[in-house]
């Protein structure tokens, strides 16, 4: 990927290139265990709250 | 699954808004973990750790209040645990550093993604992660400095601090910012008005 700072006067390409690592992250899709940790987290939570304190 | 599961006592249920709210902000804890120790795999780790921490402690969570900032410091703090304890994930290395600011500017005018990335994992924590949260993900300086624990004045220095040397890292010292036209960033962040 390449961002030319010629576009705009107060183009910052610097700022430009941080939103862009950001973003381009952030669109990738979820991993399934990340989806899978929650599960296993509420589960387990579940199986606590039937537990007798 | 690691200890912080293991503090869970069940006391509370949690809401299905604290689970929508840990589920929706999995993109961005990922992009701001990758960000501040360059690799994908211990990202990714540090993102379901600071995860795992956020349920566990998830009754000292306030409704209503910023959940990314309470996750983020979340976050943040597992990560400044974790190297000093792992060095694999301290990429800053001054001396290393030193030696790319000598080498002679980059005869051009346009950087590359991958060079930012680089650059970004020169610079000194502190300035690294006020760049991703300010730059990247669009915080705002207070909000940064919630996350950080430190004043808004710090926030702006550290900022100001790490744009400069990120630009002169990529362009050498004598292009810096990008020339006279770089001082005015738009768009989130409003990094180069930090100063």
């Amino acid at each position: 990927m390449r961002l030319d700072n010629a576009v705009e006067p107060d183009f910052d390409p610097i700022a430009a290139a941080l939103r862009q690592m950001h973003d381009g992250i952030a669109s990738e899709p979820v991993p399934d265990d990340f989806l899978s940790l929650l599960d296993q987290l509420e589960e387990r939570m579940a199986e606590k709250a039937k537990k007798p304190s | 699954m690691s200890d912080a599961v293991e503090q869970d006592g069940g006391r509370k249920p949690p809401t299905a808004e604290f689970r929508k709210q840990l589920q929706d902000i999995i993109p961005s804890l990922r992009a701001f973990a990758r960000g501040l120790c360059g690799n994908r795999e211990l990202a990714d780790d540090l993102a379901q750790e600071a995860m795992m921490r956020a349920w566990a402690a998830r009754d000292s969570f306030e409704p209503g209040t910023n959940f990314r900032a309470w996750i983020y410091m979340i976050l943040r703090n597992h990560f400044y645990t974790t190297i000093r304890k792992n060095a694999r994930m301290t990429s800053w290395d001054p001396e290393a550093a030193e030696r790319i600011l000598i080498q002679e500017p980059a005869q051009q005018h346009a950087i590359h993604m991958s060079d930012v990335e680089k650059a970004l994992q020169q610079l000194p924590v502190e300035q690294r992660e006020m760049l991703l949260l300010v730059g990247a993900g669009g915080a705002s300086y207070e909000e940064a400095a919630e996350i950080a624990g430190c004043a808004l004045g710090t926030v702006k220095s550290r900022l100001a601090r790490g744009r400069t040397a990120l630009a002169a890292i990529i362009n050498g010292p004598d292009e810096g910012e990008f020339g006279e036209n770089r001082q005015n960033a738009t768009g989130r962040g409003a990094m180069s008005s930090a100063a």
